[in-house]
């Protein structure tokens, strides 16, 4: 041959599992600590059907013996896991690649490597596990001395090739599979001899006559026409123990099986090192390649896997997304998980809208209020516990904050413990700058969130986020309770509308979003201190506990319908004309992608029945009617102070005093000849 | 007599991919016989390792502990994505529904950096061509019943009616169940296990 080939060699290819990751944060938090010794660790590789040329670690690393799975052989190394991302980037590389280079040259002259053979097989890690953040910084090197070249003497040849090759297989197999990783073939083919030896019995009586029939076989994990890197180690062995073979040609056999454990894809190269090596003065090679093959360290980052609230966020979603599959596949979960909910109230109804908003995939939740969490609170404010009771100092609306996060610690949540100003409640001029201050939180807020939810236990302190929700065109709903009734609504939009206006149906009676009344449109005095002149039962919200669940769970239903309607808060309400429904059978309510959309739902417990009013905006409406929107908008806070002195200024303001004279006789309903669909036009 | 019949998984795939019309309909019609209890399904699971012993697979048997539905059959490949020659590592495993009565196949795939393969990417990775509504309904995550960890499932909800129509006369479900399953994400069983159970049925008549 006249063109000189030389043989190269596959470089290995980390293969971590996440098994690794997860056994070092482990490690690190519970045993390490600030330690950063290496550790021993060992890892793996397969001969069996091999892709590319791996070598491989899992959770099994860390165990104080080689546990190979079956079909692979063990591999011997260290992990160095640094404490900071300074001292990986500034270790010296080629020194402690020269300090394990060095350990593996020990380990040969001693004849240790003779044996364990695994000792050949050599890697080591350089870490830094930034376990916040769970992502883990990382550089495997295959430490291995850099001796001369090996000339390949001929193409290599496949096992199957050789005359005796089925006397080489059976002697291979009597060898147990943990010995098959280093061995020696003795194959006299003229004296019909053929048998495995191990490198101790081979090497350290080392029979130069007998050497000639010397296969010197390694399991090989390359799938290439190269070997694997592993058998640089084993030739500097070799040479290194009988250094009478430098020069002569030498024969090696790497073994590969395939899916049904045969041998015939097994590689044979016939090589030669023509100069001695000067073991004294060794360079060492072996740090691995990243990605973009530079030399360079890797990052893993295993966050989606590890970290807890990464795993929960992804297990809710799931179960949501789980209503996509069939049910509902056009459900839109991006909106919910987007809209950021703002709850004035953070008690019974509170606690229970924040749980359902999370069990929808809400995110967002901020809560407003003024309570501390009472020994009579937890058993119906579901976010609360006795703990907190006795604490004797914990304010519900941060509570219920921390308390949200426990549940799902990806939301984001916020709690601030204010006092909601309400008409009718004068402020004292002590009180005044703080209120000032209160009502700046509440508008930033409030101009912060796309949801209000009113679950405050008065009707009078609803009253500034009505009018705020719709001075700041915001989607709004309402949940009221009686004892053993509730309601349930939406506020009409204040946003400009755009598109189409709503559809007639036949036999259906519609009012647009935006001419939907609030929870005051329905009302002809303003809220007074309904807490005034009031026994004990009649100013806490005494009701059915079943209630306010009922009440919770459809405020947030009727949200998350929304939020899929494409016109949102300015859907449409449809609802029956009974009085024409006793003759003509009523035309189906046109429904969303979850159902109809009501304006509100009354529902009381003594009967188990639901009724569905839809109202029309009440022009002289004390909280969402165009003059108090007006005044707040040109007066601010001048105006609200106002409001607050007495709820008379008001009615004065929107004429509802003289609406009130004027109707006094027709307050009074018959019950029979009460229509919910009131306000007809 | 023959018992395993290997084009079996290729019609099965219509009913996999849903093309025929009410699926309740079908679940009425082939409902019978086709579930497992939990002994059988050890039983057969166990039986099924022999046979990977016998031809030297490496199915591998779990086994948490001995409660109701702790055991579950592993085995464990690397696979090549056509799209970059990226090498992943996929970890499948065979494991009971209570719920359903039938194996049910879960696995995890990760790259060579430890990191998971999300939905999205075991979607392009197994099943690069099927619309995403489909998808939904076939592979999917599910929490792993004996890990509870969040892997990748394939949907339980027609097993039964698939293994009645081509397992009716099998005596291993959970062979039956892997040759038909196992191709949807890559696992392909080896002909020799349709050939040993057919070998033992005949020494058996």
């Amino acid at each position: 041959m006249s063109d000189k080939k030389i043989l190269q060699f596959a470089p290995f290819e980390s293969f971590v599992s996440p098994t690794f990751w997860h056994k070092l944060a482990e490690l690190k938090l519970d045993y390490d600590r600030l330690s950063d010794t290496a550790r021993s660790i060992f890892g793996h590789y397969t001969n069996r059907k091999a892709s590319g040329c791996l070598l491989e670690v899992d959770y099994s690393a860390y165990n104080s013996e080689a546990q190979p799975p079956k079909f692979s052989h063990a591999a011997v190394g260290h992990i160095y896991n640094k404490n900071t991302i300074e001292e990986f980037k500034t270790l010296d590389k080629t020194a402690l690649l020269a300090d394990e280079g060095r350990q593996l040259l020990a380990d040969m002259s001693s004849g240790r490597a003779l044996n364990d053979a695994s000792l050949l097989t050599r890697f080591f890690v350089l870490s830094f596990a930034d376990l916040k953040c769970h992502s883990y910084y990382y550089w495997f090197a295959f430490p291995c001395p850099l001796t001369p070249i090996l000339q390949l003497l001929n193409d290599p040849i496949k096992l199957k090739a050789l005359p005796n090759c089925d006397a080489c297989v059976d002697a291979i197999r009597t060898l147990p599979a943990e010995a098959q990783n280093f061995f020696v073939l003795y194959a006299d083919e003229g004296a019909n001899v053929c048998e495995a030896r191990s490198l101790s019995a081979a090497l350290s009586q080392f029979d130069e006559q007998q050497a000639e029939h010397y296969y010197y076989c390694f399991a090989d994990p390359s799938e290439y026409e190269n070997p694997a890197w592993l058998m640089r180690n084993y030739v500097a062995l070799l040479l290194q123990q009988c250094p009478t073979l430098v020069g002569k040609p030498l024969k090696f056999l790497g073994l590969r099986y395939d899916q049904q454990l045969q041998l015939d894809n097994s590689l044979i190269w016939h090589v030669s090192q023509a100069e001695a090596c000067n073991y004294a003065q060794l360079q060492f090679v072996g740090w691995e390649a990243n990605r973009n093959g530079k030399m360079g360290p890797r990052m893993a980052n295993m966050r989606d896997s590890m970290d807890p609230a990464k795993l929960a966020e992804n297990s809710i979603n799931l179960n949501l997304k789980l209503m996509k599959w069939r049910l509902v596949p056009d459900l839109n979960l991006n909106i919910l998980a987007e809209t950021k909910c703002l709850l004035f109230g953070a008690g019974t109804l509170g606690c229970a809208v924040a749980r359902n908003l999370l069990s929808w995939g809400f995110k967002h939740i901020t809560l407003l209020d003024s309570g501390k969490v009472g020994y009579s609170n937890p058993v119906r404010q579901s976010l609360y516990t006795h703990a907190d009771a006795v604490a004797g100092n914990r304010m519900k609306a941060s509570t219920a904050a921390a308390h949200l996060l426990e549940i799902n610690p990806s939301a984001v949540t916020k709690g601030y413990v204010l006092e909601i100003p309400m008409p009718g409640h004068t402020i004292g001029e002590a009180l005044r700058a703080q209120t000032t201050q209160h009502l700046q939180l509440i508008e930033q807020q409030l101009q912060a969130h796309d949801v209000i939810f009113l679950l405050t236990d008065s009707r009078e302190s609803r009253w500034l986020p009505t009018l705020l929700g719709a001075a700041h065109e915001k989607i709004v709903i309402n949940a009221a309770l009686g004892f053993d009734s509730y309601l349930v609504m939406r506020h009409g939009g204040t946003r400009e509308p755009v598109g189409d206006s709503p559809k007639d149906i036949a036999g259906l009676k519609c009012i647009a979003g935006q001419q939907l009344g609030c929870y005051f449109c329905n009302d002809v005095t303003a809220p007074g201190n309904s807490l005034k002149d009031r026994t004990l039962d009649q100013q806490c919200t005494v009701t059915r506990p079943g209630v306010s669940n009922i009440a919770a769970s459809y405020a947030v239903e009727l949200l998350v319908a929304l939020l899929q309607h494409p016109q949102r808060e300015l859907a449409p309400a449809y609802y029956a004309n009974s009085r024409a429904g006793q003759h003509l059978e009523t035309p189906q309510l046109p429904e969303g992608l979850l159902g109809i959309l009501p304006h509100s739902i009354r529902g009381m417990l003594c009967n188990y029945e639901n009724i569905l009013p839809a109202t029309q905006k009440f022009a002289q409406c004390i909280a969402c009617s165009q003059r108090v929107l007006a005044a707040y908008r040109s007066e601010g806070h001048e105006f609200l102070f106002k409001t607050f002195e007495t709820a008379k200024y008001l009615e004065d303001l929107t004429g509802i005093s003289e609406f009130k004279r004027l109707n006094s006789e027709i307050i009074e309903f018959d019950d029979d000849q009460f229509d919910m669909s009131e306000n007809e036009d | 007599m023959r018992i395993f019949r290997w084009p079996h998984w290729r019609r099965s795939h219509a009913i996999l991919n849903g093309e025929n019309a009410s699926p309740h309909l079908i679940i009425a019609q082939h409902n019978m016989n086709a579930t497992l209890t939990w002994p059988e399904f050890l039983s057969q699971a166990k039986q099924f390792l022999d046979i990977s012993q016998q031809l030297n697979d490496s199915w591998q048997l779990y086994k948490k502990d001995d409660e109701e539905p702790n055991s579950f059959l592993k085995y464990t490949q690397k696979i090549k994505c056509k799209a970059n020659d990226e090498l992943i590592n996929v970890e499948y495993h065979i494991v009971y529904s209570v719920s359903y009565q039938v194996p049910m196949l879960y696995f995890q795939a990760h790259r060579s950096d430890g990191r998971l393969l999300d939905l999205e990417a075991t979607w392009s990775v197994f099943m690069p061509d099927a619309s995403r509504t489909d998808l939904y309904e076939m592979l999917t995550q599910m929490e792993h019943p004996v890990l509870f960890r969040p892997f990748m499932a394939l949907h339980p909800c027609r097993t039964c009616e698939i293994l009645a129509q081509f397992g009716k006369q099998s005596r291993n479900l959970v062979l039956t169940f892997i040759s038909i399953y196992g191709p949807y994400v890559k696992l392909s069983l080896a002909n020799a296990y349709g050939l040993y159970i057919e070998e033992n049925e005949r020494s058996i008549d």
